[in-house]
Parts: C-alpha cells; structure tokens; sequence
C-alpha cells in the first residue's frame, strides 16, 4: 500500500524533458566574434554574465520539471491506504466500479422461507444500486453452469441495471461461481475507477464454490495479484437468502434414463428415473407423474414411498404415437425446491430406421450369403410398419454416396476396409451416423487394425489369429458382462434367449486406449470380448467378434436375435438425436437445403427466444444454438407460428445438475480457507456490507494536484521570463 | 487496465467551475509567456516553443 501510477506506460514521456534543453540549444545564435578596439565598452560585466546563465539554466529546469510533471499526472498516481488518501478521502469519495454476480443455481428458488434466496438477491442488488453515485458504473453477470453476461460491459445507467434484474429467467441448474468471478476480476480490468468491487449474491449453499480446487482458486489469486494495489478489486459475497430453514423436506427426480432417444414409431418407449428424499425423516408418497411433450398424462401417475433420505425407482412405458421429437418430462408435485421436481428428455420417434448392409460374402445363394439371416430379420413378413428399412449391397458395389442416406451402416465380414472410405465414413459418423462392424472368415486382421490406430472408426485392433470351439466347448455370452450396459435386457436366462446362443468362432479384440476409451458391452464365458462399442463425435461405433450370420454362433436361430439386431442398430442411431445435451454443449439439428435460418426462433425456459445460427458438417447443413447455460426445455419454431403460441416444434432438453438438489451450506471452515489472505469477504447482510465498504482503505487518485503544481511551476516560468524581459534582455525587433 | 485519466468535472458544479477556472489559468500563463518570448527571441523561434509545447500535450 502506498504511492503508485496507474499508467506506468506513460512514463516513457519523461524522454520529453530532453526537449526544453534541446530547444534551448537549438535557438541559441550563432555569432561571428569579430574583435574591435571598443567591444570592452559595449561587454556586460562578468556578474551579469554569470547571473544571465544561472537564470536560464533554472528556466531550463523549470521548463523539464514543467514537462515531467505533465507525464506524472498522466501516468495517473494514486495513493492507497496512506496519508494522502485519507486526506483526500475526507474531501472526496473516489467513484467505483461494481461487477454484482447473482447465482442462478436451482437452489436460489428454495421456497421454504418467507421470500426465495433469488427475490432476496435481487432486492439486496437493488439497495446496492441506490447507494452507488452518478459515477459508478454496474455490470451485472449470472453465474450459471457457466457465467451468463447480463449487463456487460459496466455501465454508468443504473436503471438498465435495474431493468435487467427484473428480467432474470427463473434459477435452475448449477453455478459456477468461481467462474463468475473470476469473470467479474476481468470485467474489472478494463474499468477505469480507482475503488473496484465484486460482489456475489448468493444463498450459502456449498455445491458450486468448487473450495477444494486450489488451482482454480490460485489462478484467481493470480489474476488479481496483476492490479495495482490501488485498484485491486475486493470481493464481498453476501449470503441475503441464509438463514435458510431446510428443515423442510425436499425430493428431487434424478436423470431420466430412456432405452433410446431414437425409437419406432409404434414401439414402446421404457422411462426410467428414481425419485430422491432430502431431508424426509419418515417414509413419504410422493405422486410423480409424466409428461409428453407439456401434457401430462393422467394415466402415468404413480404414487412412490421414498424411504427417510432415500430414493424410489420410477418407470413408466409409453408409445410415441407421431413422428418426429418428443419431450418427455417425469414430474413430482411441487416442493419447497421446484426446480428440481422435474426431469427431463427428448426421444425422437422415426418411421423406420433406414440401415445399409454391406455384405463382404455375397454368394449366388442367397440363403448363404453373410447378410441373409440380417436382412431376414429386420424385415419379417408378419411385421405390417417395419422398425428398420434394410437395404443390403455387396461391398464391391458399395459407394460413399450411399452413406448419407442411411442411419447405421454394417460392414459384414468384409476382407477389409476401402481407404476411399475413410473419408466419408468418418464425416458419416461425426455427424451421428452408427457403425457396425462384423467380422468373420474373410477378416484380414492387420488391415482392420491398422484402420483402427489410423482413422478411429474402430473401436478395437483385432488379433492375429481366430479363436474357436467346437461342439460341446462351444461358449456362450457371459450374463454377467451384461448387467450395467444397454444390454442387460438380455442377460436374463430364457429358452432361446442371447445367453443361450453358442459361439464357435471368434477374433480376440483389443479395445483401444484413450480418453474416450471404448466399453466392452458383452463378453463371452471364455473372457474374450464379444461387443465393444465407442464414439466417434456424434455418432456411435460397434464391433461384434463374431459372425453377422450362423458360421460361427448359433443366435440367428434364437428368437433374441431379431430383438438385439433392433437392439444394437438403434442404439448405434442414437447418435442422430443429441437433443438432450449438458449445459454448455451446443443444440444442433440437421437441415435441408431449404431451411431458412432467420425464419425460426428457439423459445427457452422462462419464455426466452434465442437466435439460431447457420453451421454446416460434413453431413450437411446444421441449425445451431450455443447459448445453453439455462438448463430446461428448448423448441426450435417458425418464427411466425411463435407469434400465434402454436406450431410444431424440434423439441431439446439441456439437463440440470442433479447435484444441485444437495443444499449443504458452506462450512465456516470452508469460508475461512477461501477468505484467506483478504480474498473474498463475506458478509451477511446490507448493513455488514457498507460498514465493510467503510472499513475499507482508503484510495484515492490525485492527479489533479500535480496538474495543480505544473499551473504554479507554469506561472513560475511567465514570471521568471518576464524578469529576463524586464532586466534588460529584450530582443530589439527594430534592430533584428 | 484503462489508461485514460479520468475527469470527473461534470460531476458537480463546483468541480465544473473549478476545473473550468484551472484551464482559463492555463491559457491565460501560456499566453503570457508567448508574449514575453516574443520579446526575447525572434517570433518564429516563440512560436515553436509554443508549437513544441502544446504537441507535447498533445502526444501525452
């Protein structure tokens, strides 16, 4: 704490005090001495010589100090916390820069008190606001499960501030409130106020603050350690909501869990969540509910017993009965916390799910061919609305121009993959096409693990050498293996069940290593893997170890294998309908050629419209949508149609923290650690922030009086030359 | 980090007549002291003096 500049660059000024003594020399005459008998007459005397030049080296000072007064008062001195600021800071208040942070988490709508957290917060910003002066200047940013920037950059117009927050969309999800912070420290190095100031209003709950990350805390340390003491910003976090009386019980619905966001029409969709007790010290019923697309359905209540701080399963059944998204939304009745009594999804229902079979033995028999018993049992006869529209092609017949039009793509036993595929298949699945490769007799191992390393579009290498069994030391799929993934519906023993298929041949697979690495969905008794899957953007990818037809295993001639045919392609699709993503994650839709972008508007939570932007992949044109900090529901409509309220809709979902339900507060230990060293301050009330505005240093800037010392120094230099005028100096002009 | 110097003379009346009267000051002594150079040297060698002083503000 002390004297520092604000504006160090400025300094580099002081190189103009070479320029009084410059123009001193260059203005200076030359004369010719010419020596004559009566010069000793006409001479000054020496005293007056030498009186002559100490008056205009002083005038030389005082014009370089003149000068480097100027660059002083530019390069903005400021005092803090010493004698001159306290001085001055009895005269005058310096102005001040506010960043106020409102947290928008879920837990800010708590309604157990008389008023929510967030009605507290935004009338705590608002007494704020009335004692800032006419030069103080208010951004305003929303911490999210990122920060959303409602008033920024700071303004000096506190009734936009004042608008905005009473346009604040309904709290949900979870906050980052380090993030918001360390926003707000950077919002506040462009300011231009001495006194600079933070404040977070929150309501004290632990789940956001992130107090065990000290990286993250560090950086902001950082961050803040690049002010100028004077005009390091404080932070003040003030908990208006607390103390919050959460001895009420509240109940919260975890993450739906649909079979597949990508269903038939036709086909039963399974839901499934579990409803979750916070506080209830006896088992209660809890009515839970669902929702199709805002409608609940009085057929789909149930009523759950949640054990005391328990948890209940949920699920329910139901036939999408048209084309196209759905939101799907399992419902509580509304508790003291209603921002977590819903859950929700998107599941899009299709006609049929068009699939390409790339046959790599194709036989003049057809009966003998890799992809009969496939193309059997994804169009059977008895089916009237098939599920999958299957279309087989040779793989010496198979174009890239194929892969478009199609939702998942199977390599059946080809020898090995076309390099001019590498291309186009990779595009086909990042944009949320399925792949599903089958091996068989014809695999040529090195080349399809060389294409695993090389282009990732499988998810594991193959071994050199096939595996096999015959008759009774055939193996089947390990049950257990199946447990946990998409596949535990087959794990049940059953006659003619997946688990009763025998496999005779196989190739060892080596899923690959990485950050996403792949999941090993099925495995056989003997150990070796039989389905891995992994991702690949969007989309998904499959291999299967074994044969597509009945070469090497029995399951074509069980009746589980057309519903895991069903099963396993559907799954691979599910990567054409991202419409359910996390906060932060962009919404994407695929769009034809005709699509108009500026035609539709995206309608979000609390009734918030969105502009939609135009983005292309490989697969084609995209309509995009980045802002998604507020988790809820999103429609994509016609602009026009949003005007009359109606209108079909392209329904998303981004999903809320389920963590937020957990409404611990903020240990003091915890406040102490993240308070040290001056950090943050807490305070828990208005009054406890302005005694804490009071209490802190004063700061303050004062160019002026060097502006007013330079006036003097200037009124200095008139008089000192009007003394050399008046002393006898004066340059004739009638003789120059 | 804002690097401009920050002027706050519209913010009340008072400080509007005080830093109004600090510039007619500052005009007033520059004004002078051009009158008294003249007198001391040639009036081209005045004028840029006063030409270097008031581009020194100016680059500042």
């Amino acid at each position: 704490m002390g004297w520092e500049l604000l504006n160090t660059p400025m300094l580099w000024g002081l190189a103009g005090l070479s320029l009084p003594l410059l123009a001193h020399l260059l203005t200076r005459r030359r004369f010719e001495r010419v020596s004559w008998a009566a010069m000793q007459f006409l001479e000054l005397e020496r005293d007056a010589r030498r009186r002559v030049r100490i008056e205009e080296l002083q005038l030389i000072l005082l014009r370089m100090l003149l000068v480097g007064l100027l660059v002083v008062a530019m390069a903005r001195p400021a005092d803090s916390d010493g004698w001159l600021a306290k001085w001055l800071g009895e005269v005058e208040t310096s102005r001040r820069d506010v960043v106020i942070v409102i947290d928008g988490s879920g837990s800010m709508g708590w309604r157990g008190g008389q008023q929510t957290p967030r009605a507290a917060a935004i009338q705590f910003a608002h007494r704020v606001l009335e004692d800032l002066g006419p030069g103080d200047s208010v951004a305003l940013i929303e911490a999210r499960h990122g920060v959303r920037a409602v008033i920024d950059p700071p303004t000096v117009n506190h009734d936009l501030v004042r608008a905005a927050l009473g346009q604040l969309p309904a709290p949900g999800g979870t906050a980052d409130l380090p993030a918001a912070i360390r926003r707000a420290v950077s919002l506040l190095r462009e300011t231009g106020n001495l006194r600079r100031e933070v404040l977070v209003l929150t309501d004290g709950q632990a789940h956001g603050w992130r107090a065990e990350d000290g990286v993250l805390w560090d950086r902001l340390d950082d961050q803040l350690d690049g002010f100028p003491d004077a005009t390091r910003p404080v932070i003040r976090v003030a908990t208006p909501g607390e103390p919050r009386n959460t001895s009420s019980p509240h109940f919260h619905v975890a993450p739906l869990e649909v079979a597949r966001e990508l269903v038939p029409l036709g086909l039963a969709v399974s839901i499934r969540t579990t409803v979750i007790g916070h506080g209830n010290l006896t088992t209660v019923n809890r009515r839970v509910g669902l929702e199709i697309d805002g409608q609940r359905l009085g057929d789909r209540t149930l009523s759950v017993s949640v054990p005391p701080d328990g948890e209940a399963a949920v699920e329910f059944s139901y036939r999408i009965p048209t084309a196209g998204s759905h939101h799907l939304a399992v419902v509580l009745d509304e508790d003291s916390l209603p921002g977590d009594d819903r859950s929700e999804t998107v599941v899009t229902a299709i006609d049929a799910l068009p699939v390409l079979l790339v046959d790599g033995a194709p036989h003049p028999d057809a009966t003998r061919a890799e992809t009969f018993f496939a193309r059997a049992a994804l169009s059977a006869a008895a089916n009237q609305q098939p599920w999958v529209a299957g279309r087989v092609v040779s793989w010496d017949r198979l174009s890239p121009t194929d892969f478009p039009d199609s939702g998942v793509i199977v390599l059946a036993n080809v020898a090995r993959p076309d390099p001019a595929w590498q291309y186009p298949l990779t595009e086909f699945v990042q944009a949320g096409g399925g792949l599903l490769v089958t091996l068989g007799d014809r695999t040529d191992p090195a080349a399809w693990s060389d294409w695993a390393d090389s282009t990732g579009l499988l998810p594991a290498r193959i071994g050199d050498t096939p595996g096999s069994a015959t008759g009774s030391a055939a193996v089947r799929v390990d049950s257990e293996s199946l447990a946990g993934s998409w596949m535990a519906r087959f794990g049940t023993t059953r006659q003619g069940g997946f688990t009763e298929a025998r496999f005779t041949g196989w190739w060892p697979l080596e899923p690959l290593e990485g950050p996403a690495a792949p999941r090993i969905a099925a495995v056989l008794e003997n150990g070796k893997p039989l389905l891995v899957t992994g991702r690949m953007g969007r989309g998904h990818l499959a291999v299967w170890s074994s044969t597509l037809d009945a070469d090497w295993n029995t399951l074509p001639a069980r009746p589980d294998y057309v519903s895991f045919l069903h099963e396993v392609l559907f799954y691979l699709a599910g990567g054409q309908s991202t419409r359910t993503v996390t906060p932060g994650d962009p919404l994407l839709l695929s769009v034809g050629d005709d699509f108009r972008h500026d035609q539709y508007v995206v309608v979000g939570p609390g009734g918030l419209r969105f502009e939609i932007e135009e983005a292309s992949s490989g697969a084609g044109r995209l309509a995009r949508l980045n802002d998604t900090l507020l988790p809820g529901h999103y429609a994509l409509l016609p602009r026009e149609l949003t005007e009359r309220g109606i209108g079909p809709a392209e329904h998303f979902v981004i999903t809320a923290d389920p963590a937020e339900a957990n409404l611990d507060r903020l240990e003091q230990a915890t406040r102490v650690r993240l308070a040290r060293g001056g950090r943050i301050e807490f305070v828990a009330n208005h009054d406890e922030l302005r005694d804490a505005i009071g209490e802190s240093a004063p700061r303050t800037e004062f160019w002026y009086l060097v502006l007013l010392l330079f006036l003097g120094l200037l009124l200095g230099e008139v008089v000192m030359t009007r003394r050399m005028v008046r002393g006898g100096y004066r340059q004739e002009t009638s003789a120059s | 980090m804002n690097h401009r110097l920050l002027f706050h003379v519209l913010d009340s009346p008072a400080r509007l007549v005080l830093g109004g009267l600090a510039v007619l000051a500052a005009v007033v002594l520059v004004v002078r002291l051009l009158q008294f150079e003249r007198q001391l040297m040639p009036h081209a060698a005045s004028r840029w003096l006063l030409g270097l002083r008031l581009s020194v503000i100016v680059l500042l």
